[in-house]
């Protein structure tokens, strides 16, 4: 009798464990061999993106629809994550053993670690069998391009541009600016007539250097910044310092700088430019979409960063957001055929038209956006200037980190000592940083 | 005595108003869940929804998929707790009637499980999960949320369990029936009460668990709800209401366990101790 | 001979059966994780590179000049204190007014207890709410009663985003304090009070006197399991601020969990953790003793 029940606890634990086991894997379980011609079998392709944030997120799912409908041999694990839980989520599940298929990525810092250390798949060949030059722009290539190899294909890419209300210029009689004084004008103005001049929400904090990186990137130029991104420059170099000291003189003591910024998020912070409170807004192009979706009826339009320095060429910030392959994904074919799939100018067309995030497909023009001449006209920028990433993409992310944070404390304290002592550590940090990924870049797991 | 009544009178308010403190994230919480952005925006967290706003529910349900992760969460908690029954009661039995030599012993090794900090573990249980491909799967978030309940599950058990009496025990030996026929038979039965404590701490543990999660999964298929929930606060970090109807969908099942089976929790947070 | 040998160890892996399978879990899972942590303290472990080699005791010294170790301990320690001061205060006044006033007492419980079923997650959002400078509740109400320079943005501002969440954190935890102190209270016998009130005591006096001194057991464990919890805050910190503003608000668990998640210093973060386990164990052992102790008494 003794000996039954035991038996039967047993029993019951292994049913337990087995039953919890046909759930273990989840689809990837699915066979994914490529002989069987039978059309009952599925290959799963399980991707992993962030782009369910964007307006309209059901267009993506449209897009990998559309995929299944013309190959039908695949269907697609489809796992959404929202940004900012993304960025964190991708750098614990990129170094796994069983990683996704395909996965979305902001090329720059984040991949850099990840490329070094041998975790995404070489797509060089693929880049040339596909011809991707054709389609896609150069500056994008660059940005997935580390030691000469391919190690993404870029989709979208946000532009970083001023942004403003025009119907608050118009109340208060002002133009758009186009160099540094009419800018202190403007802002002066504007903080007279009651507004908030320049919009801000720094709490997560990327967005606390926005103004500071234009401010550098218009006085010192891009070549420095390229150093200064790389490990090359100090951030106590004497350009660092007067770009944050024309943040300080010119937005940070006259007050024109959104105060409480560290206690918002910038999407929370949309809601003062939206509503009026504040009139310019130094944001990426992805803002103007998602509060048009909220706020249909609010005007806004773009001005290109004022010079601040005309011997200096101008250089944009823009981002190259695109597909990569973990170098241990299971299904590597499908994923392959699915960025294939994904960077034919239909997806492109139907993103960009639907989202109305700027895509990269050289043939997408300024009429397929809501708003073409505000945000498609902003989009189209980026084929005529320099790119460089911003700062939270193309800075390793532990200097990066401190930048911000550094920055965010400045902006709310502008205090000119402590920012040398902050800036000294930041080159002691940023030494050690570069030193050390000059040693794993050296031991080659990329190749 | 009349001094006596004016005091009670004033604890009594006293209390009420502390009540009422207590309770407001609460009612705010259930309260601008329904409301819309606008009513939010003009009446502030504090005013009456002009309109029930239900369709937040559906919204956070459907489109950010909480119902999937409240579904997953189900499925992870049962499991969970089932597995956590099967290994603490037979071990708490072991412990509590010392059933073979050194059983002190290995009890204190699991009594110090109690106050282990859980960062500790978390990277070798990040590595270890990966090496056997349990990264991502409900095979491996059970068992990691069930040991991680285990000590304080084998305790509670224990504790339980020496208080019943051992004549009982010896009566049944002498009576031919072996150890697991004892515990079985006379101590598991015996031991409901323990049990209902053990189980509403654990589920509730378990449900609201947020670290291992955040660690051990990401698969739409597979989050729970605490996860999904932190997620759907970044995805609509303006949108207010709908991220206090994701906390409310978060919080049901909780909730309704405890004021169900509210004495229950009491007793088992009176052995005193604390989870890992 | 053969026979009696059998039958021992039989009998012993009878005895064994019980306890084996929760072994084997605890042991996997638990144990063997904080062996390997330590052991991962002393090699130079990025997740992103295969090959780990022992560097001796490089992760610690790095961790003893990094400033951000000493904020985050630093972060943690004022939690432990004020975390517990609060929760076993505010604690303890709940299960007295409780048990003054017995007749509600029971709706009054459910008011006071639903926050420590709510998961951290919840507690992080609500809060987060109650503390926006412009809209929450906190504010808007500091606002009307017309002590407006007190309304700061609570989360945003350096100097007072930790103290924010260790508010929010009691807000659940004094309910389990409450829990013990009730339970502590119910085993004062009436006529210790009733003789102290016939020798002319008022009611603070025999509070102080009697009651508390009685209560000291409860007090010590509650306070022993606060501080505890307070080196495991994780969830909180994650959802509320994020470690902000500008990590003013890291505590250890979190600073580890961005330096071997984040950073992908691995190793690195295992020192942390270890540390942490080192500052904590005091507390473990004292706990530990009492939890065994109590049986003795039994």
């Amino acid at each position: 009798m003794k000996k039954a029940v035991r038996h039967l606890m047993l029993i019951l634990l292994g049913f337990f464990l087995g039953g919890s086991l046909v759930f273990a894997g989840g689809e990837n379980e699915i066979t994914t061999e490529q002989g069987r011609e039978q059309q009952v079998v599925l290959q799963s392709i399980k991707v992993l993106h962030s782009w369910a944030s964007t307006p309209n997120p059901e267009t993506l799912e449209v897009i990998f629809n559309r995929f299944e409908e013309l190959n039908p041999q695949y269907k697609i694990d489809d796992n959404p994550i929202p940004f900012e839980e993304y960025t964190k989520m991708i750098k614990i599940i990129m170094p796994s053993k069983s990683p996704p298929d395909v996965i979305v990525h902001k090329p720059g810092s984040n991949t850099r670690a990840q490329i070094d250390a041998g975790l995404y798949l070489d797509l060089t060949d693929f880049w040339e069998e596909q011809n991707f030059d054709s389609v896609l722009p150069e500056y994008a290539k660059g940005l997935w391009t580390r030691h000469g190899k391919i190690w993404g294909v870029p989709f979208k890419g946000q532009v970083l541009m001023v942004w403003y209300r025009p119907s608050i210029f118009k109340k208060v009689g002002l133009k758009a600016p186009t160099n540094w004084d009419e800018f202190k004008q403007v802002c002066a103005k504007l903080k007279n007539a009651g507004y908030v001049p320049l919009n801000a929400g720094d709490k997560n904090p990327w967005p606390a250097t926005y103004w500071f990186e234009d401010i550098l990137l218009m006085t010192a130029g891009k070549a420095f910044w390229d150093n200064l991104m790389l490990g090359r420059a100090k951030w106590t170099d004497p350009r660092v310092i007067k770009a944050f000291e024309i943040l300080k003189r010119d937005i940070l003591d006259p007050g024109y700088y959104m105060a409480n910024a560290n206690a918002y998020s910038y999407q929370e912070a949309s809601r003062n430019f939206g509503e009026g409170k504040a009139a310019i807004y130094n944001m990426g192009s992805w803002l103007p979409p998602r509060l048009w979706a909220v706020m249909p009826d609010v005007d806004m339009d773009y001005f290109l960063f004022p010079t601040i320095d005309s011997s200096v060429e101008r250089t944009l910030r823009m981002q190259g957001d695109g597909w990569a392959i973990p170098r241990k994904a299971i299904n590597v074919q499908g994923a392959k055929d699915l960025i294939a799939f994904l960077s034919t100018k239909w997806a492109h067309v139907t993103f960009a038209a639907n989202v109305g995030e700027p895509v990269l497909h050289k043939e997408t023009t300024a009429d397929l956006y809501p708003h073409p001449d505000e945000l498609g006209a902003a989009t189209l920028e980026r084929f005529k200037y320099n790119g460089v990433n911003p700062l939270d993409l193309g800075l390793e992310p532990i200097v990066a980190n401190e930048v911000q944070n550094l920055t965010a404390k400045f902006n709310e304290n502008p205090d000119m000592e402590s920012l040398m002592e902050d800036l000294k550590k930041i080159d002691e940090v940023a030494n050690k940083v570069f030193s050390d990924i000059e040693k794993k870049v050296a031991k080659g797991f990329w190749k | 005595m009349k001094k006596n009544k004016i005091h009670q009178l004033f604890i009594v308010v006293f209390a009420v108003l502390i009540a009422a403190v207590w309770l407001l994230p609460m009612v705010m919480g259930l309260m601008n869940s329904v409301k819309t952005m606008e009513d939010i925006y003009t009446g502030g967290f504090l005013s009456f929804p002009r309109r029930i706003a239900i369709e937040n529910y559906a919204d956070v349900w459907y489109k950010s998929h909480l119902g999937e992760y409240f579904k997953n969460s189900m499925l992870i908690t049962i499991s969970a707790v089932i597995l956590i029954l099967t290994l603490a009661c037979p071990a708490a039995y072991g412990f509590a009637r010392n059933t073979f030599r050194g059983s002190s012993f290995i009890f204190m090794i699991f009594l110090s499980g109690l106050a282990i900090p859980l960062t500790i573990v978390l990277i070798p249980l990040y590595q270890l999960m990966d090496s056997f491909g349990l990264l991502d799967s409900y095979f491996g978030i059970i068992i990691v949320e069930a040991s991680y309940c285990l000590a304080f599950s084998i305790f509670i058990m224990r504790n339980f369990f020496r208080g019943v009496p051992s004549s009982l025990a010896d009566a049944a030996t002498v009576d031919g029936c072996s150890q697991w026929g004892i515990f079985l038979r006379i101590y598991l039965p015996l031991a409901k009460p323990a049990l209902g404590a053990l189980i509403v701490l654990t589920v509730t543990w378990i449900w609201n668990s947020f670290l291992f999660p955040l660690i051990l999964i990401y698969s739409k298929n597979k989050k729970p709800i605490t996860l999904g929930l932190a997620q759907l606060h970044g995805e609509h970090i303006s949108f207010w209401n709908l991220q206090m109807a994701g906390a409310v969908i978060a919080s049901i099942v909780p909730l309704a366990i405890f004021l169900a089976f509210q004495k229950y929790f009491a007793r088992g947070l009176m052995t005193g101790a604390v989870k890992g | 001979m053969k026979r009696t040998i059998l039958r021992d160890i039989k009998k012993w892996w009878i005895g064994i059966s019980f306890v084996f399978p929760a072994c084997v879990f605890f042991g996997i899972l638990i144990l063997f994780p904080v062996l390997k942590s330590i052991y991962l303290s002393f090699t130079d472990y990025t997740i992103l590179l295969e090959d780990i080699s022992l560097i001796g005791l490089s992760q610690y010294s790095d961790l003893f000049r990094d400033s951000k170790f000493y904020l985050a301990l630093k972060n943690t320690l004022i939690w432990s204190v004020f975390y517990t001061i609060l929760s076993v205060g505010i604690g303890l006044i709940l299960a007295i007014v409780l048990n003054t006033i017995r007749w509600i007492s029971n709706i009054l419980r459910l008011a006071f207890y639903y926050p420590m079923v709510l998961s951290f997650v919840v507690i992080g959002l609500l809060w987060m709410w109650m503390y926006l400078p412009d809209i929450g509740i906190i504010n808007t109400i500091l606002r009307t009663i017309g002590l407006k320079r007190l309304a700061v943005p609570w989360l945003g501002k350096s100097s007072t985003a930790l103290y924010g969440i260790i508010v929010a954190a009691s807000w659940q935890q004094a309910a389990y304090c409450m829990v013990l102190y009730l339970a502590g209270l119910a085993m004062i016998p009436v006529e210790y009070l009733e003789a102290a009130q016939i020798d002319g005591a008022t009611h603070l006096q025999s509070f102080l006197n009697i009651v508390l001194p009685l209560l000291n057991r409860v007090t010590a464990l509650a306070v022993v399991t606060t501080v505890l919890k307070s080196f495991k805050v994780f969830d909180l910190v994650y959802i509320m601020t994020y470690g902000g503003p500008y990590r003013a608000s890291i505590v250890l668990p979190f600073f580890m969990y961005e330096e071997a998640f984040h950073n992908y210093r691995m190793a690195y973060g295992t020192a942390i953790a270890v540390v942490s386990l080192i500052v904590v164990f005091p507390f473990i052992v004292f706990y530990l003793r009492h939890l065994t102790t109590r049986e003795v008494s039994e």
